[in-house]
This record gives structure tokens, sequence and C-alpha cells, in this order.
């Protein structure tokens, strides 16, 4: 009987602490997944917050400084809705649009880091970071998902 | 035509497994024999059939025939013979193919191996692994047909994408799927448990089939984690990305499920635990194909999004309410278990069970969150990667202590008593928490407590070894296979903690033959190569790396460019040893090499990671051996396992990884100084250099027009003034042919030293110069001391003398 309890306290104890942990790591670690477009709809202190933004890479847009490393590139904003990119002829489509569209809305990134083997035009881009006070993106997180010439889809990860 | 065929087969093998569901129903039911023999008969169809339809596609690919949509997207005429084979799972359509194609060939055995021994209720797990052999059969034919074909054929296909033509991934996949559909079995035999109440005979085959996918997952997770770190070249091996989760989160629920097995011996009322985790892992499998393949969850891996998703979701749910209502009607009645005192050991096995669904929990509700948050509050919230390392790296350090005490709990270990037990644990970790700090060169509080409690779980376990060894006289597999899986989990663990907890990155850019210092390392830029190949610009770069001067291994990263620069492939290169790994990447180059940039990652003691994931995986596949096989069975198993750990090595260390060992007569230090013949020095005089004349001899190569020889001459002329006086030799060796500008450089640095000119660099050559300033310093025996490639200030210079003086004369006195 006496084991019994004390399983029953440790476990109570186990399931406390992770519900814990995955509170204070929530409170801490979270962040808004937006597209270009429901950026400029978010607060001035919602946007101050770390974010993960997503869109469509312009490849004209991109520049590369290999020797700091730092690439700037502009993305462009393209639906977060996969019914709504369905009807409109899937991804691939959507992102090549998107690029072409001078009307859509754009944001302009600036990320550390080595150029990653996918980031190339009309690749969707999945970038954490922070909006800095002159406009653009600061992020140095990048995670990138292309309509290449090959089907597959790869993962692609780039750590800080 | 070929279209037609493999439809045929397909349609064909899908209406079998329904009819076998269907008749495997009716046969149990009535108990007629005749049915069951014609479920038989149709098992054995849609397994031969959906079998052809795998060879159909594998020779479609084999024999470049574009018209079919499939083999068009992801094969190509230029791909090697084993990439075409493995991409019948490289695409949505074809990997779900053979995944229909391992259902039924799984159900089939699964079924056949308990036919004699639970003959009475076998046909209940018939109907329900046919059923769901239909069910992705079915979803294959209608849904996702590998053989929809082209109209014009198409002169070539499109290729397998660069980063996937990579032997890992070959086999990356298949190994999953064993784990995946394997997990189905269990679940069909849980429910068949259930329903016919044979609760006893069916836990052995759960028992088995859990291991047997528990063991195919890891080998999937394992592979997939090192062709992560050889191919995507962020220098790390885990992303936390939602298709990474779906198959690591089956794996933890199988681990518990294998663990509640060791409970079932002592109490009757474990079935319907058993039941709950194996029903819990089937659905995670199936949660899993939903990420990759619905394109809902946000996901790096996912496949391009397909009208799959519904259909999956709806099955999902589905069989979800299935297995809970059966639950419900079927679940065994609690007994008077409950009151019978619980062993220290059951408290143990069961916190492990906790922590395990814990942590699976954690990770699934990281992986749905932003799904999660969209549906309740419109705005999608996710996590970062540093939630899940905060969120599971505390759970995991549990299950390791938790692995400790296992040892401590246990029954078995009579011979020792526990406090000598719990002693020399602490001991132990006491030790290594020391060791690993001391060994990593930085304190950090965390690292300490981590290193000690995996030293306190090592130690415990290499108590468990030796009691139950001992213990029995016989061999015993079993003992010596959980106590392989268990050690090899704790040094994943310390390889994943270390890595993480002092990984090291830095960006050097680099002109040609410079050297740069870079986490304790030095890497010398030797250039860049670049050679057109089959369909790709490969640009190979060359680093020579080094440390504490002896030369390590010449590096070779390298970068393909694709379609014109499109795409490209980073790999890098490798160099690991006990202690890390280097890893270097070529991020970019420019005025066609002289200046080339790198990425340089450091990371402590990762191989502990690789070697505990093959230990691990040797214990896993020894935990299936065939117990009661003799002869041929028995050898084969004997001959795949050293096949298989032969490969797993191979795949770790055995296969390049960029790095080449530097040519082994390379002089290092200790190695012996090669004697000079006479020297000239600038007046034509002759100069005789004997090591055994001096207690300590420096050699400096220089040239005048390097600017970095420069910098190093007015140190080098110090370090002569103070030391003359004291026997010192040195020698500064020049292999440049102007002679003016040797005694320009002489006259203005006032250099007092004899200078010895190396016109055809025959010296240099001996000394193995690949560039100056290199500096050597040799004592009184011929034995190299100390190397410098690149400037050495005074400060360096001179404690190099003074280290190389103490050394002598310790070997002096040790002599004597």
């Amino acid at each position: 009987m006496k084991n019994r309890i004390t399983y029953i306290l440790v476990a109570a104890a186990i399931v406390i602490a992770v519900v814990f942990l995955i509170l204070t790591a929530t409170a801490q670690e979270s962040q808004f997944f937006i597209t270009v477009g429901e950026l400029g709809a978010l607060s001035a202190e919602e946007q101050r917050q770390p974010l993960v933004v997503s869109g469509a890479v312009d490849g004209a847009s991109i520049v590369y400084d290999e020797t700091i490393p730092q690439i700037t590139f502009t993305i462009v904003d393209i639906p977060s809705d996969l019914k709504v990119i369905e009807q409109r002829g899937g991804l691939a489509v959507v992102l090549e649009e998107a690029v072409q569209d001078p009307q859509a809305q754009r944001l302009q990134v600036v990320y550390s880091g080595v150029k990653p083997d996918l980031l190339k035009g009309s690749a969707q881009a999945i970038l954490k970071g922070q909006l800095g006070q002159d406009g653009r993106f600061y992020s140095d997180d990048l995670l990138l998902k292309c309509p290449s010439r090959y089907a597959e889809d790869i993962p692609e990860q780039v750590e800080d | 035509m070929i279209a037609l065929m493999g439809n045929f087969l397909l349609g064909l093998a899908a209406l079998a497994a329904f009819y076998a569901a269907l008749a495997a129903l009716i046969g149990q039911t009535k108990a007629s024999p005749t049915w069951k023999k014609s479920t038989d008969n149709a098992m054995l169809a849609y397994t031969l059939l959906l079998g052809a339809g795998v060879l159909f596609l594998g020779l479609a690919l084999l024999f470049n025939q574009f018209e079919l949509q499939y083999v068009h997207d992801h094969s190509s005429l230029a791909l090697p013979l084993y990439l075409k084979l493995s991409a019948i799972w490289a695409g949505q359509e074809g990997s779900l193919l053979f995944w229909s194609f391992m259902q039924a060939l799984f159900s089939l055995l699964a079924v056949n191996a308990n036919r004699k021994k639970n003959a009475d209720s076998v046909y209940i797990a018939a109907a329900i692994l046919s059923l769901l052999t239909a069910f992705f059969a079915g979803v294959t034919f209608l849904v996702q047909n590998p053989f929809a074909s082209l109209s014009p054929v198409p002169a070539d296909g499109l290729g397998l994408n660069p980063l996937l033509r990579h032997p890992g991934m070959a086999f990356h996949p298949p190994a999953l799927y064993l784990g995946y559909v394997g997990l189905a079995v269990p679940f069909a035999f849980g429910l068949t448990g259930l329903i016919s109440g044979k609760v006893k005979e069916w836990s052995q085959p759960i028992h088995r089939w859990t291991l047997f996918s528990w063991f195919g997952l890891g080998i999937g997770l394992l592979l997939g984690m090192r062709w992560a770190y050889d191919v995507l070249g962020w220098g790390g091996y885990w992303g936390w990305d939602a298709v990474e989760n779906a198959a690591l989160m089956p794996w933890l629920v199988s681990s518990a499920l294998i663990h509640t097995d060791y409970l079932r011996e002592k109490t009757e009322n474990t079935f319907n635990k058993t039941y709950l985790l194996a029903a819990l892992a089937y659905q995670l499998v199936l949660f899993g194909t939903y990420a990759t393949r619905s394109g809902q969850i946000q996901s790096v891996h996912a496949y391009t999004q397909s009208s799959i998703g519904p259909v999956l979701l709806g099955a999902q749910l589905l069989l979800l309410a299935v297995s809970a209502g059966i639950f419900f009607k079927f679940r065994q009645k609690s007994t008077a278990a409950s009151d019978a005192p619980m062993s220290l050991r059951a408290i143990v096995s069961r916190l492990t069970t906790l922590v395990l669904l814990t942590l699976t929990f954690s990770i699934f509700l990281g992986t749905i969150l932003p799904n999660l948050t969209q549906v309740i509050s419109g705005q999608a919230t996710g996590v970062s990667t540093a939630w899940f390392d905060r969120v599971s790296g505390p759970q995991f350090a549990l299950l390791v202590l938790l692995m400790g005490l296992c040892p401590l709990a246990a029954m078995a270990l009579r011979q020792f008593k526990r406090w000598q037990l719990i002693l020399a644990g602490l001991a132990g970790g006491l030790l290594l928490g020391v060791f690993f700090s001391l060994l990593l060169g930085e304190f950090l509080p965390l690292a300490f407590m981590v290193f000690s409690l995996i030293g306190f779980s090592i130690t415990a376990e290499l108590f468990k070894f030796a009691g139950r060894q001992r213990q029995t006289a016989r061999f015993n597999t079993l003992r010596l296979s959980s106590w392989m899986i268990h050690t090899g989990l704790i040094l994943l663990a310390l390889g994943v903690f270390a890595s993480k907890a002092y990984e090291f990155s830095d960006f050097q850019s680099m002109q040609l033959n410079e050297s740069v210092t870079s986490g304790g390392y030095q890497l010398e830029y030797r250039g860049i190569a670049q050679e057109m190949r089959a369909d790709y610009l490969e640009t190979k770069a060359e680093l020579l790396l080094s440390q504490n001067g002896r030369t390590l291994a010449l590096l070779s990263p390298y970068l393909n460019q694709y379609d014109d620069g499109q795409q490209t492939l980073t790999v890098p290169a490798v160099r690991s040893s006990l202690a890390d790994d280097v890893y270097v990447v070529l991020s970019g180059w420019s005025d066609n090499g002289e200046q080339a940039t790198f990425q340089i990652y450091i990371n402590p003691l990762i191989n502990f990671l690789w070697f505990g994931g093959v230990l691990l995986l040797a214990g896993g596949y020894l935990a299936l051996a065939p117990l009661n096989a003799k002869g041929v069975g028995r050898w084969l198993y004997w001959i795949g396992a050293t096949l298989f750990i032969g490969l797993a090595v191979w795949m770790m260390w055995g296969s390049a990884h960029g790095a080449t060992a530097p040519d082994s007569n390379d002089l290092q230090i200790g190695s012996a100084a090669p004697q000079f013949e006479t020297l000239t020095d600038l007046n034509g005089q002759p100069l005789l250099v004997d090591f055994a004349s001096s207690p300590v001899t420096v050699v400096n190569f220089w040239a005048p027009w390097c600017p970095s020889c420069r910098e190093e001459l007015p140190d080098l002329q110090a370090i002569w003034e103070k030391y003359e006086a004291q026997g010192l030799a040195l020698v500064g060796i020049t292999y440049d042919t102007d002679q003016a500008a040797v005694q320009a450089s002489v006259d203005s640095y006032g250099l007092t030293y004899p200078i010895v000119l190396d016109p055809d660099a025959a010296l240099s050559m001996q000394y193995e110069v690949t560039g100056v300033p290199e500096t050597y310093i040799v004592d009184r025996s011929g034995r190299i001391t100390f190397i410098a490639i690149g400037a050495a200030s005074y400060d360096v210079i001179e404690a190099a003398i003074l280290e190389s003086l103490i050394q002598t004369e310790a070997s002096i006195k040790g002599g004597s």
C-alpha cells in the first residue's frame, strides 16, 4: 500500500511538472504564424513580438553577401488557406502568380546566415524573426518549401 | 499498356483484400473451414498482387517508362540504378503503393504465424488486417494512383531532387514503414484479444510485433537523422518538424508498450493497458501519415498537398471511434489485482510508461498547436524548436534517471546490496560529471548535473549487466539486449545533450593559404576545384585541419549547383573523433577561389549519439532473435545481424564524409625531425646544424614577400638575442630564389641569426612545408616538440622552447 501511495504521489508530481513546463515554455516560446498580408493587420504591440511569417520568395530580389553572411530578399503575400490555394491551381501556381503580381503586398527580409540550398524564386519561405524599426523583417531561422523542377518537397532546415 | 496493367493489379488487390475481410468475418462467426480457407487464399492473393504492383512500378522506373506520370515525376534517364529503385517510395503515390504492399505482407505473416496457436480467434485479426489493407490499396487505387499515364510520352523525366540522392534517403523511408505498418499488427491483435477474451494468448505476439515495429522505426529515425546531418549542412540532425515528430511519437509509445509487457506476468490485469497503448501507437501512425500527406500540418517535409487529407482524417476518426467502442464493450473488468502489493520495480516501470506518455503528449501538442489555435482563436500560434527543447529535455532526463533506477529496483540483483549500488552509481556519476566537464573545458552547472545523471545511470546499468550475467551461467540474449538498448539510449542522450550544450559554430572568410583558429582547431584554406558532373557543377574546397601543430585531416566540403544554379546541394565535410566532430560547410567563394567562406561547427561528443544509436539498434536486433530457430534460420539471423551492424557502422563512420586522413608520414609532434645536410648561408659559408649539439633548435621557414613572415621576424630576432647565450640554435630557411630580397629583409630587420637559402625547396619538402611561415622546434634527441603553421608570436615560441626544455629534462631524469 505504501508503495502504491508513493507511486501516485510521484506520478502526480511528474504530471504537474510537465504541465508547468508546457505552460511556461508556451508563454515564452510561442509565436504567431502569419502571412505577409496579415502582418499589417496586427497591432503595434503584436508586431514587436517574435513572429513566423510566410510568403513567396521574389527571386529577382535575392542579394547574398557571403562574407557576413547575410541575405536580403523580398517575400510576397500568399493566402494561408489551403482550400483557396487549391482552388487557384495549387501551391506552385499561387507562388508563381504572387511573385508576378505587382499589387501583392511585399515584405523585405534580412536573413543572417549562409544561403540555404532551396532559396530561389517562387519558393515558399517561412521565416522566424522580428520586425525591425525600419520595417524590414529580421530573421535567423528560415524554412523553405519548393515547388521545384523536382516533384518532391524536401526538408530544408536552417538553424541559427 | 503499363498503366492499364498496373491499375488492374492494384484494383484487383483492393477487391481481394475487401473480400478477404468479409470471408474472415464469416469464417470466424460461422466457424466455417471453407470460408477460413477462402480467406487464406484471398490474403495470399492480395499480397502477391500488391507485390506484383510494386515490382511493376520498379520495372517501369528501371526501364524509364515515362508514359507513367509517376516515373516522369520522380526519375530520369541519368539517375543511378539504386536511386531509380528508391524512387518507388520517393513520391506520394509510390510510397502509398509500397505501404499497401507491406500492409498486405505483414497481415499475411502475422496471421500465418498465429493460425495454429490461436486457431479459434485468428480470423478476427485476419478480418481487421485485411480491412486495413483494403483501405490502403483502395486509397492508392482511387485517390493517389501511381499508374496514372501521360500523353504524349515525354522523352525524359524530371529526376530525383539532389537532396534525396543519398544512401540514407534510399533506406530511411522503407525502414520507417517497417515500423508504421508493423504497428497495425499489435493494434489488430489487441482488438482480437479483447473481442475473443484470449488476452494471455495474444500478449506474446503483440510483444514481438511491437518490438519489431519499434526496431524498424528506430532504424528509420536514426538514418533520417544521419541523412540530415550529412546533407542539410546546418550542423544538426533534428529540427522538431511535424514529420519528424510523427515518427518519434509512435516510437515512444511503442517503447511504453514493450515495457507494460513485463508487468503482465505479475498481474492479470494489464491487457487493457496493452490494448490502449497499441491503439494509441497506431492512431499516432495514422496521424503521421496525415501530417506527411495532407499538407494541413505545417511541416517542411510534407509532400505537396493533395486531396488525400480528408480521406485519411475520416478514416482515422472512424477507426478511433470503433477502437474506443470496442474497448468499452469488451475491456477486461478489473480483478482483485489492485490490492496486491506493488513492487519497486513496478513503480519504476509504470513511471517510465507515464513519462513516455507525457513526452508524447507534449510533442503532439507542440506539433498541432498552430492548427489548434487557428481553430480556437482564428490566429495560428506555433512554437519554436526552443519550446520543444525546453519541454522535452527534462522529460528525457527523467527517462535516463529511470533507466538508472531500474536496476536498483530490480529484485534480480541479490549479490549486490542496494546501498552498494547507490554508492557506486553516485561515484560513477560524480566521476563522469567531472570527467566530461574537464574534457569539454568549460564548467556549466547544468551540464555537470546532466553528465552526473548519465554517469549514475551508466554505472547502474553496468551493475545490472554484471549481476545478471553472473546469475545465469547460460548466455542470456534477452537480458543482454535489454542492457544494450538501455546503455545505447543513455549514450545517445549523452551525445544529444553535450552537442547541444557545448555547441560551437563559427563563420570564417579566408584568403587562399590563410590559416585561422576556430574552436581550438586550425584550418588552412588550400583553394577550390570545380568540375562539371552529369547534371551539376561541383565546387570542392580543400582545407587542412590541424590541432596543436598536428595535421588531422584534409577536409573537402563541396557545393553542387543544379539547373544553372537554381538549386544547390551543400555537402559538409565532417571529421569525426570520440571527442567531437569538426563539421565544415562551404558557403561561398569569390575571385576564382582567392577567397572562400566557411561555416564551421564543432559538435562535442556527438559520436556518442551515433554510437549509442547503433548499440541500441543492435540490442533491438538481438531482442528479435528467433529463440527457437535452428539450422538455416539461425545462421541467416546471425549473418543478417553482422551485415546490419556493418552497414550501420559504415553509414556512420565508414563512408568518407569529405574528410580524408592526412599522409601518415606527415611530420607531427613526436616524430623525428629530418636531419640537415650541410647548409649554406647567405655569404656562401657552410653551416652545420646538429640537433644533438644544442638543447633546443628552432627551425623557421619564411619568405621575404610573406606579410605574416615579416611580422614574425622581429620576434624571432628577440628570441635569438635572449637565448643565444644559453645554447639555443635558430635557423631561418627560405626557398625564395631572389637573394637580394632576402638580404634586404635581413638588413631591414637586423637579423643576426643564421639564414639559409633553399633554392630548389629540397629542405622545405623534407619538412613538408605547404606555405610560409612554418616553425618547428626540435629537442636534443632530434624529436619535434612543437609545430606552428602560420605566424607564431614571441610568447608562443618562448613558451614552446621552455616546454621543450622541461620535457627533455624530465626524460633525462626519468631515464637515469
